[in-house]
């Protein structure tokens, strides 16, 4: 197995990251990715960084962060790579060496947490870690509208639900609290 | 072809199949069933004044469905021979045809299959391709989206012969488009449906797209490809050439197909990696270039003739450099894309070569073989006394053993090739294989332990490769110690586990088995059942008392002479570590559990003269 | 047809209308859906960023759970509970060694893996059947875009095309409706960066509403309540961001089948929606 570089070699050993050599680089996944024009480089640029071990250029990237797990790249690559899953991996790699300033990131950090304590989501909970962290105000504001038409419908739960046993349950975060570096985010 | 037809020494026998193979090389029968027509082929001129008449019509097969034909038909105007055919599927059996052929009385409802036997010397097997369906990839719209055809249905369309005289009109509306766009690698070079690259699409595209611009000199033509593949004679040349026509190269594979219902043009996304964005192409039609597949039915008569294919499913070459045309059956041959995708220069340039493959083989009276092959002592094969066996044939990577109920087995020394793995399978000692006896091999090793065994490496090496290793370590003067002592059989699954056993008997310091890597077997599979036997002898002999490191098993090709070199360093270094006191002592405590195994091997005579009299089996 | 329930973090909240339709339905056919004790969270789309394993041991635990109470089929109404099930699932039966490592993981539960995951459209279709459906009240003039998004259909397995599925269009057909063809159908609303780049959402949202919307359809149908939230409590950003007014009811795949098999129009939440059923219905007579 080729494993000409650190970060080629972090990939190749992630789940979906196995087949990231066979890629050709011919632009299906980009062609198919519904946020390429958002992204810097698109999937198909990633992977080739991937192989060329800039792993400075790809994990500060905004596209793992823009990418929406929709799955049109790696159902069509015709090499069957998990495309999508080796975004995935990216994003994980990227949160454990500090690349969080994307607010998806803060709302990864945000969502696993309220997930921790509850075990089950809790929007209010979620809203309030994420501002939180992004400490964005304007965009807190413009979904106030939004949150109250989801309170009058009977939308937005007041209290949190739980699982029986949150000490137990805490414990399968355990292995995730070791990897977070702690970083302004 | 016409020619083909009206030659005195050539005799084709058309809508027939083989059925059945027997034989070996110069001398195979052949079972052919001539399929019936039922149109007489020595009445029928070909006239086709049937046809006309005929009231049913089916989709042309030739014509990729784009036209029809009748029931009644010539696969295509210029077949050979130039016979009408009845599709019994589709005949209604109104009797139209048989009353416009009239007073040649062409047509004959009554013929039945026939049975042909052929004796034949060789076999060259031509059987061509199927092309992809390119239904399943659905983002590419073909079978939904009327104007998104395949390479070959366009190749129809644009044909003077075709079914629209030429004329490029695109199914929805008849109308010429403006805008033609083609998609290379559709089905090839894709892990969902074929991994290989079919070889000939990028050139058959430019091609296509060169008869439409010289066809329709303002039509807009745009290749979306991965990488364009034009490596033959003049064949890059040809590829400039579109260019400099003003045929639009785009690099990105299409993402998607879609179809503007309101005028049933196509869109395709891409990304245009030169450019680095996402482009929208609007497109009249649509071409997929699909790829070469197996043709359909190829691994039943693989199995008639006793041919492997290999992943692909194309057949199997006997060697992918050396013997390109050869099978593994010795006197077949394959000849064009039936061995794999690949166009005309090189499909004519491999049927030659295997008429002369061929031909040599006829030229003589008497073909030699080589003698090293396998041989059944009928007396003790236990097949033919009623209780089933049969191990010996499933081994052979040739089919070479015939075994009937109640018979010994038979091997038909022509189909051999001398791998020995029947002879190292069979649990009753009942094949031998002619120059490489077990005799012949225990005697080598007898002489080679005689002295101070306990300090020395036994090497068993298989010809073609690991031999040619140590060979090739030998005149490249690598350096390894004195310590080995080795012995050549032709393929590592004659290595039998008796051998083996034997050298610890002897009391060997260490014992290597060696053979090809597995993709390297010379014959094809021999590698594979002596990786399963030395795995299972190696858990047998930890379990005896012999030191795990005294037994290694190696896969050496004939150009890692240092491999070689290496191992037997390491191995030198073992014993000398082990230590002679210690091995002795192993030696001591196992040597009775050893000569218990090899009781039944003293039952072969041969064997037991070579090995001595005694149970204990001690040397004079 | 026993099934094990999991609702998933919004059925008792953001989807309630998701969840009460579908037992309704469930109930008129004859299917039971246990719902599973002491479920959690699937991680959705962020959680295992934080640790990878997390993608495999929160969908686990719950399959274990369903394990131990007894159930080898599981029914996950969203489409993203449905993908990260499902592909945990996958995983953990063909590899062992993942298994071990998973089981280790999530202290207290031993998943041995041979529970099946199901979302309740294929149910429905596949394992109920189409053709034993009793529609009382044909859904006759409702013109339906029938949305799929993305995870529903991909990664692809065996029950559907990810390009061109048909299972919620045949499933309306029956219902006496007319599902519309769009080219929208498997595009993804964006959901999961909804909070995070509203902006993106919104543009993918905008395309999957506005193809909807060119086609003719008179509603848009679903089967998740991410993709619910995007088209139905976003749908007004949408019309700002686009410039025009869309007014397309988003209707639950459940709620449209609840209606036709006969239940009645209050009891399916259509008040909880932002854009209103109301004139919709009324003009089909329900």
């Amino acid at each position: 197995m080729a494993k000409m570089n650190d970060f080629l070699g972090q990939v190749l050993a992630t789940r979906g990251g196995e087949r990231v050599m066979d890629c050709y680089q011919c632009g299906t996944c980009s062609g198919s990715c519904p946020v390429f024009t958002e992204m810097k480089y698109g999937p198909r640029q990633i992977m080739h960084m991937i192989h060329l071990g800039l792993e400075d250029k790809v994990l500060p990237s905004p596209d793992i962060w823009y990418c929406v797990s929709c799955y049109s790249c790696a159902s069509r690559c015709p090499r069957g790579i998990e495309i999508a899953d080796v975004m995935a991996a990216l994003r994980s790699l990227a949160l454990q060496k500090g690349f969080t300033q994307d607010k998806e990131a803060k709302l990864c950090r945000a969502f696993a947490e309220t997930v921790r304590q509850h075990g089950r989501s809790f929007e209010p909970e979620l809203l309030a870690r994420y501002y939180a962290r992004t400490l964005d105000l304007p965009g807190l504001l413009r979904q106030i509208p939004l949150g109250l038409k989801m309170l009058y419908k009977g939308k937005l739960p007041l209290l949190p639900k739980h699982v029986e046993n949150t000490r137990a349950w805490r414990k399968i975060f355990a292995p995730a609290e070791g990897k977070e570096k702690e970083t302004e985010c | 072809m016409v020619d083909a037809a009206r030659h005195p020494n050539i005799k084709i026998l058309s809508y027939a199949e083989v059925q059945r193979v027997d034989g070996y090389i110069g001398n195979f029968k052949v079972k052919v069933l001539q399929k019936p027509r039922y149109v007489l082929e020595d009445r029928c001129n070909g006239c086709g004044l049937c046809a006309p008449v005929c009231p049913i019509e089916v989709p042309n097969e030739f014509e990729e469905g784009i036209a029809p034909r009748r029931a009644i038909y010539v696969p295509q105007p210029q077949a050979v021979p130039l016979i009408y055919t009845i599709d019994m599927d589709n005949c209604i059996e109104c009797y139209k045809c048989v009353d416009a052929c009239g007073s040649l009385h062409a047509i004959d409802f009554s013929q039945k299959p026939e049975e042909i036997d052929l004796d034949v010397g060789t076999i060259i097997v031509a059987t061509g391709f199927d092309i992809f369906d390119p239904t399943p990839i659905e983002e590419y719209g073909y079978g939904q989206y009327d104007n998104v055809l395949t390479a070959i249905e366009l190749e129809r369309l644009h044909n003077s012969a075709g079914p629209t005289v030429g004329r490029l009109t695109r199914p929805s509306d008849g109308q010429i488009p403006r805008r033609v766009a083609f998609v290379q690698c559709v089905g090839s070079r894709d892990s969902r449906y074929h991994e290989y690259c079919s070889g000939f699409c990028c050139m058959y595209t430019i091609k296509n797209a060169l008869v439409l611009k010289g066809m329709y000199p303002d039509m807009e033509i745009t290749i979306f490809y991965i990488d364009i593949r034009a490596p033959a004679k003049s064949y890059e040349e040809f590829y400039q050439r579109a260019r400099n026509e003003g045929i639009r190269f785009i690099q990105g594979r299409p993402a998607q197909v879609t179809e503007d219902p309101d005028t049933r043009n196509l869109i395709i996304e891409a990304e245009d990696r030169n450019l680095g964005e996402v482009i929208d192409l609007e497109a009249e039609m649509v071409v997929l270039s699909t790829a070469a597949v197996p043709r359909q039915g190829a691994d039943t008569l693989g199995q008639v003739l006793t041919i492997p294919r290999d992943p692909s499913g194309f057949y199997m070459e006997y060697h992918p450099k050396l013997r390109p045309i050869d099978t593994p059956t010795e006197g077949v041959f394959l000849a064009g894309a039936a061995q794999g995708p690949k166009d005309i220069p090189a499909s004519v340039a491999q049927g030659s070569g295997a008429a002369a493959r061929a031909g040599r083989i006829m030229a003589v009276d008497k073909w030699e073989i080589e003698p090293i092959v396998a041989y059944v002592w009928e007396d003790r094969c236990i097949n033919a006394t009623g209780k089933k066996c049969g191990i010996c044939t499933t081994k052979c990577p040739y089919n070479a053993i015939t075994v009937e109920p109640g018979q010994a087995a038979h091997v038909i020394p022509a189909i051999c090739h001398g791998c020995g793995a029947c002879v190292a399978e069979c649990p009753h000692n009942a094949i031998t294989q002619m120059h490489f006896t077990d005799a012949q091999i225990i005697a080598q090793m007898h002489a080679l332990l005689a002295e101070t065994p306990e300090e020395k490496v036994l090497a068993l090496m298989c010809h073609w490769c690991s031999f040619g290793g140590a060979d090739t370590a030998g005149t490249s003067h690598f350096e390894y110690p004195a310590t080995s002592r080795g012995i050549r059989v032709m393929c590592s699954a004659r290595m039998d586990r008796d051998f083996i056993f034997e050298a610890f008997r002897l009391g060997a310091g260490m014992v290597l088995a060696s053979g090809c890597h597995q993709q390297d077997c010379h014959y094809i599979t021999g590698q594979q059942h002596a990786a399963k036997r030395f795995d299972k002898l190696a858990s047998a002999l930890e379990k005896m008392g012999i030191s795990p490191e005294r037994f290694r098993i190696e896969w050496i090709s004939a150009a890692e002479g240092d491999k070689y070199a290496r191992v037997i360093t390491e191995m030198d270094r073992t014993l000398k570590e082990l230590g002679v006191e210690r091995i002795k002592a192993e030696n001591e405590q196992t040597r009775e559990k050893l000569a218990k195994r090899l009781r039944r091997w003293r039952e072969v005579p041969e064997v037991a003269e070579v090995l001595g009299g005694g149970d204990d089996g001690q040397d004079e | 047809m026993t099934y094990a329930y999991y609702p998933g973090c919004t059925q008792e909240s953001g989807s309630k209308e998701y969840d009460l339709s579908l037992r309704l339905v469930c109930e008129r056919l004859g299917i039971e859906l246990r719902e599973l004790e002491d479920w959690n969270c699937c991680g959705a789309v962020h959680t295992s960023v934080t640790d990878p394993l997390l993608a495999m041991t929160l969908p686990a635990r719950n399959l274990a759970l369903a394990e131990e109470q007894g159930m080898t089929e599981i029914v996950t109404p969203c489409s993203g509970c449905y993908k990260n099930f499902r592909t945990a699932s996958k995983a953990i039966q063909a590899d062992p060694a993942l298994r071990q490592e998973v089981n280790d993981a999530i202290p207290g539960y031993t998943l041995k893996g041979d529970v099946t995951v199901k979302h309740p459209l294929y149910v429905i279709v596949n394992d109920y059947g189409l053709e034993r459906l009793e529609v009382s009240r044909p859904l006759k003039g409702l013109r339906v875009a029938c949305y799929y998004g993305c995870v529903l259909t991909r990664p692809r397995d065996e029950f559907d095309s990810p390009e061109k599925p048909q299972a919620m269009d045949r499933l309306m057909q029956a219902l006496g409706a007319e599902p519309v063809p769009y080219p929208a159908k498997t595009k993804c609303c964006g959901g999961a960066v909804l909070l995070s780049h509203t902006h993106i959402a919104v543009d993918l949202t905008g395309k999957v509403l506005l193809a909807a919307k060119e086609a003719g359809a008179d509603c848009v149908t679903l089967a998740c309540p991410m993709c619910h939230v995007a088209l139905d409590l976003y749908q007004s950003r949408v019309e700002r961001a686009l410039g025009t007014r869309l007014d397309l009811p988003i209707l639950y795949f459940t709620q449209l089948m609840a209606l036709a098999l006969g239940v009645e129009r209050h009891r399916l939440g259509f008040k909880r929606h932002i854009v209103s059923p109301a004139p919709l219905l009324e003009r089909l007579g329900f």
